[in-house]
């Protein structure tokens, strides 16, 4: 019975982990540990930074990582405030996304205290293994939309991306002509043209 | 309420009289604007804090009213500028502990400051005392802070959601001075004291005219009552007939301590948690004392019914003059500090200690990365054909369990490693990677699983495949970061910004740009709560179909 006991103590703080543990998403793959603990550091005292690997998944994928802080009520201010103010980390001007951590995220989980996992070889002749096979496809239909769904999402950043390029390529361009246009002084020449004042800032 | 107070005073059931005649109004001079005037018994002034009902809403507004009048078809209006509960703006309070009875300033320009209500939904007055340093608002006494319903000496701004220690001059449009406590000398503040000290007396006994702002104040008074008895168990000098006027609602200590004559009052402050520290300064009280007495015995036998009285020697110094305050004045200080600062003692000491072990919980945790050992294990077992990913498991199983699974079912000692879920996994779908000793066993447990069926609790079929690993060496590219072609000047600024993590600005191009990447998120969230609710569905209608069976 000890095991058990220690089991679920060992579940229940756990699951005390979990709840001060940031989940955030959004994040450039060249972001580092120190990166993201300098960032969220500003929030409170970040014990641990892990990142969550991306075996099987796209390349495009944003990274996301694993952040436990000190108390569970820094992990709620860093949630409550990414929500009301872009935050941004190593790279503008894509926001994180910061959300609550689950058990499942972790690799490191204990397990459930108290569960029993049964399994059974479903023979062809049993009626269920028609249903069985059916559910089966319908499971791999599933995994099919959903990374379909994101590889479209990642088409659509993609482009959201190329756009934000070219409007601050342009809003640039304009900036530099207005300065080129103030320091060699033509603006000043066609202000006395037009007779109009130009202030110097 | 089951008659609107509109036509009860059209019935001419409800008991208003106009007090003060102020002016006419500018434009339109049907409208008469007010200074005073008595409602339902009670007289109100410009600038009181009253007690307004919501329809919707249990827990009455509070606010100060600034502006009344009376319109040209007869309807009576008032101007009230709010007092937040913390209740109300605990969204942003962040960090902050409201005081007991604490009370934020609406300020600031937005919606939520103040409001024109009919006057009717007033329901009683309140006393909210202003404890601000701020040098235009006038200190109160020991006495008028306890007496008082509320405390405020924080403003909340509605515009930027900030809660501030600094008063502007105006708060929607009027003088800050109005809000501040009344400017008024000693006798007159003696008198207030008692007025209202009598008013509350009233009301306890006074039929139910209100049914709700009468329940309100006798539920209160109650509750006060109880407070006493309570605080009388507590006392420091074991007299069991300490008593307290009834409003005992402390807000935050002043700074200044009393002379001995208040050393009853004084005890009740010891029990009460104290956010700041008394200073010792004794003087300001001592030429009022002799004033205060008086007064404060008269308040004292209004309540002869409600409170026991008190012992002697406690009467007695209420009596006594400065002999009193010369001797005892210092010591209470001193016992004052003592006990403020052991609190803050014990307070600086248990954060200190958490400080402590905070900093020794840094120094012993190392920030873990992903197992590099894990990802090249992956990639040798893809290479060699050892690699099958598992599909449809219960999301909640460790890595281990379905090692154990594995074994149970195979008879085959594998590794294996759940898949950490992220925000795009489907929340039903657990999927793990399996390595195994090598390519034959892996094949062979790929057929078993696709011709075979192994079902898994909770109806799961588990699903095998081949997947392919994402190298770690592919340059993944990032969507979303932008680099500015750096000009002279802007470099160092931009090398700051880029480098350490932080919010934008509003003004700049970022935070538009930062505006329209949380757009995109956000419609990328609900599409993909609405896939996942549809799968959910799918695979309910399916799932039903299984008979369902014990599994022994």
């Amino acid at each position: 019975m000890e095991a058990s006991d220690d089991a679920e103590a060992e579940y229940a703080a756990f699951k005390q982990k979990v709840k001060k543990t940031v989940y955030i998403d959004n994040l450039s793959p060249l972001a580092t540990d120190a990166v993201v603990k300098t960032a969220l550091g500003q929030f409170g005292n970040v014990l641990n930074v892990q990142f969550i690997p991306n075996y099987i998944g796209p390349s495009n994928m944003p990274a996301a990582a694993l952040v436990e802080m000190e108390n569970e009520r820094q992990a709620m201010k860093i949630i409550e405030e990414t929500a009301d103010f872009p935050f941004m980390i190593s790279g503008m001007p894509r926001p994180v996304r910061a959300l609550p951590a689950e058990m499942e995220m972790f690799d490191e989980r204990p397990r459930r205290p108290g569960r029993t996992i049964q399994c059974q070889w479903l023979e062809e002749k049993d009626p269920d293994f028609e249903v069985a096979q059916e559910i089966k496809y319908l499971v791999k239909k599933h995994a099919t939309e959903a990374s379909h769904l994101l590889k479209q999402q990642l088409a659509e950043e993609e482009k959201l991306h190329n756009k934000h390029g070219e409007t601050l390529k342009a809003n640039h361009k304009k900036y530099e002509l207005i300065d080129r246009v103030l320091a060699d002084g033509s603006a000043r020449k066609l202000g006395n043209c037009y007779n109009i004042k130009l202030q110097d800032n | 309420m089951s008659i609107p107070r509109e036509d009860a005073s059209e019935q001419g059931n409800v008991d208003f009289k106009w007090g003060h005649f102020l002016a006419k109004g500018g434009a339109n001079k049907d409208v008469h604007f007010y200074e005073s005037f008595t409602f339902d018994g009670v007289e109100y002034c410009l600038n009181d804090s009253v007690y307004m009902w919501r329809d919707d809403v249990e827990e009455l507004d509070i606010g100060k009213l600034v502006k009344v009048w009376e319109t040209a078809s007869r309807k009576r209006k008032v101007k009230t500028v709010w007092f937040l509960r913390p209740n109300d703006i605990k969204h942003w309070l962040g960090d902050v502990k409201p005081l007991k009875n604490e009370l934020f300033l609406a300020s600031g320009e937005g919606v939520g400051v103040f409001n024109i209500n009919p006057l009717e939904s007033i329901c009683g007055k309140c006393n909210v005392i202003c404890t601000s340093y701020d040098r235009r608002n006038p200190q109160v006494s020991e006495e008028e802070l306890k007496i008082a319903d509320f405390t405020f000496f924080r403003t909340f701004d509605v515009g930027n959601c900030k809660i501030s220690d600094e008063f502007t001059d105006l708060i929607a449009g009027h003088r800050v001075e109005n809000f501040f406590n009344k400017k008024t000398d000693q006798k007159n503040k003696r008198l207030h004291v008692e007025a209202h000290l009598n008013q509350e007396a009233r009301k306890v006994g006074s039929p139910a005219r209100v049914v709700r702002d009468n329940d309100y104040n006798r539920t209160s008074c109650v509750k006060q009552l109880d407070k006493v008895a309570s605080l009388a168990k507590k006392d420091l000098f074991r007299d069991k007939n300490i008593t307290q006027r009834p409003k005992a609602i402390l807000g935050n200590g002043s700074a200044k301590t009393p002379s001995g004559q208040l050393l009853a009052k004084r005890k009740v402050r010891y029990l009460e948690d104290l956010t700041r520290a008394n200073e010792s300064d004794t003087s300001p009280y001592k030429k009022r004392a002799p004033q205060k007495n008086p007064g404060s015995k008269e308040d004292l036998a209004n309540f002869d019914g409600l409170l026991p009285n008190l012992p002697d020697h406690i009467q007695n110094l209420l009596n006594s003059r400065h002999p009193y305050t010369d001797k005892r004045g210092p010591s209470i200080g001193e016992l004052n500090n003592k006990k403020s600062s052991s609190n803050l003692d014990r307070r600086a000491d248990q954060s200190e200690h958490q400080k402590g072990l905070g900093i020794l919980r840094q120094t012993i945790k190392v920030s873990r990365r992903p197992d590099v050992s894990w990802q090249e294990r992956l990639e040798r077992a893809h290479e060699t054909n050892c690699l099958i990913l598992l599909e449809n498991l219960d999301p909640s199983y460790t890595s281990q369990d379905v090692e154990d699974i594995i074994w149970h079912a195979f008879q085959e000692n594998v590794s294996a490693k759940m898949i950490q879920r992220n925000k795009f996994c489907s929340p039903r779908n657990g999927r793990a990677l399996i390595i195994f000793k090598s390519k034959v066993v892996a094949d062979s447990v790929l057929s078993e699983l696709n011709n075979r069926c192994l079902m898994l609790d909770d109806q799961r079929p588990v699903l095998a495949c081949r997947r392919n690993i994402r190298h770690p060496d592919n340059p993944s590219k990032f969507f979303g970061h932008l680099y500015m072609y750096r000009q002279r000047y802007q470099k160092q600024r931009d090398a700051n910004a880029v480098s350490t993590s932080h919010y934008c600005q509003q003004n700049t191009i970022e935070y538009e740009l930062a505006l329209q990447w949380w757009i995109l998120q956000s419609k990328s969230t609900l599409v993909w709560d609405a896939l996942h609710e549809q799968q959910a569905k799918e695979m309910e209608v399916h799932a039903s179909k299984l008979k369902t069976r014990n599994m022994i």
